[in-house]
């Protein structure tokens, strides 16, 4: 289990250096995957690296009542760009920096917040209301075709679904300590 | 009044419900607060989940991928990048050890001050201790050796050599890290009252680490540990297996 995002922000904010671990063990994935969207992949180790020794620098200007992803993601944003703009040798598509700098501002960064607490409250529910939304929402399948697949009654796979719904969505709405 | 919909209102939002059976939803729904709370929880769900899928689906995917077994990892949880170097220098400018350059570590031109700094810190420290032995008549080696013993619940020996800023560490002896243990390098000083981690051992027994010369020089031994990868938290095990002074 890793260490709760909340327990990880208020240790990085009172300067603890293996919070800045425990943060990469943590967000890494998630900044990664970021980053490597708009970053050309020989570029990203780099920018990974000055995130996280930004968050480190910056640490006590980190408000732990707010959501330590949020902040890493901002963080990220910013080191993305700044990374962009100074790649003069290479042609940056100008959709990536668009989709990052342009009219819809912090919407990338912001859904990745949201996509990550998607996922952690996803990662929360039983095993078994978890396969079936996995299958139905990342995998396409209809509840039918679960059924086949889990070799399961269709009515089984209906209620894994609808619990499975109801439980994320108090997860979500409640996700700042998730 | 119908039966309340609770297993049926996933088919609503997905299309997966018939004309039939979406106007006879409306109708109770309309009716029914009960399920129209439900109603309103499964759109937040589905209205976030299709979001992931839509616009994040590598977020999903990082999640979903198989957790590779421990000891297959080659650096660090989750085959991330290696930012032991990044970690390093954070624990040195926390211990108030000074840095070997304020500029961040984070880019290239950090790697090569460092690496160029290590050159010299470490080419320099060999070079006078050759001239004390040899009376200055050999050229300065480019590499130290260091012999690692076994020490506390180790039974092999390994070594481990220091060039241009790097550490190359051969501990192939050591048997394979149990499940959800893995080696871990430190540098320690000589009470090992300090203890610094600088990367972890990969699974055949190598490890290629940056280590800034000014940082190895505000130590004096190196030890390899044995670490809980699953804990909570993060610190020395007290359970080593290798040690080698420098």
């Amino acid at each position: 289990m890793e260490p709760a995002q909340d327990d990880i922000g208020v240790r990085l904010n009172q300067g603890d250096p293996g919070a800045l671990e425990d943060a990469y063990r943590t967000l890494g994935p998630l900044v990664l995957s970021y980053v490597s969207r708009f970053v050309p992949a020989p570029d990203v180790e780099d920018v990974l690296q000055r995130v996280f020794y930004e968050l480190w620098r910056a640490h006590d200007r980190y408000d732990p009542s707010q959501p330590l992803r949020a902040w890493v993601l901002g963080i990220a944003r910013k080191r993305a760009i700044d990374h962009l703009r100074k790649r003069r040798d290479v042609v940056v598509p100008i959709d990536s920096m668009r989709e990052m700098t342009g009219d819809d501002g912090r919407e990338t960064a912001d859904r990745f917040v949201w996509a990550d607490e998607v996922r952690t409250a996803l990662d929360l529910l039983p095993e078994l209301q978890r396969q079936v939304l996995e299958l139905a929402y990342f995998d396409g399948y209809t509840q039918s075709e679960i059924s086949t697949a889990l070799d399961i009654p269709l009515g089984t796979v209906k209620t894994r679904t609808s619990r499975g719904l109801q439980r994320m969505a108090g997860l979500i709405e409640s996700s700042r300590g998730l | 009044m119908s039966a309340h919909l609770s297993d049926e209102l996933p088919l609503l939002l997905t299309g997966e419900a018939n004309r039939d059976e979406v106007l006879a939803a409306a109708a109770h729904l309309r009716g029914c607060d009960d399920c129209l709370q439900e109603l309103v929880s499964a759109v937040v769900a589905h209205a976030s989940l299709s979001s992931l899928r839509r616009f994040a689906p590598e977020v999903m995917a990082t999640r979903r991928e198989p957790a590779e077994p421990v000891a297959a990892q080659s650096a660090g949880p989750a085959a991330l990048p290696d930012l032991s170097a990044v970690f390093a220098q954070v624990r040195a400018e926390a211990a108030g050890v000074e840095a070997p350059d304020r500029r961040r570590p984070g880019s290239r031109y950090y790697r090569v001050a460092a690496v160029a700094a290590a050159a010299i810190v470490v080419g320099g420290g060999i070079a006078a201790a050759v001239a004390l032995t040899n009376g200055g008549s050999r050229p300065a080696p480019t590499a130290e050796r260091i012999q690692l013993a076994a020490f506390d619940k180790g039974r092999v020996n390994a070594s481990a050599t220091v060039s241009d800023g790097r550490m190359r560490l051969d501990a192939s002896a050591l048997p394979a890290a149990p499940s959800g243990r893995r080696y871990e390098v430190w540098l320690t000083n000589s009470a090992r009252t300090r203890m610094q981690p600088i990367g972890w051992i990969g699974a055949d027994g190598t490890a290629t680490l940056t280590v800034p010369g000014t940082l190895m020089n505000t130590f004096s031994d190196v030890e390899v540990s044995v670490q809980d990868v699953t804990a909570p938290t993060y610190q020395y095990s007290g359970t080593s297996v290798l040690r080698g002074a420098y």
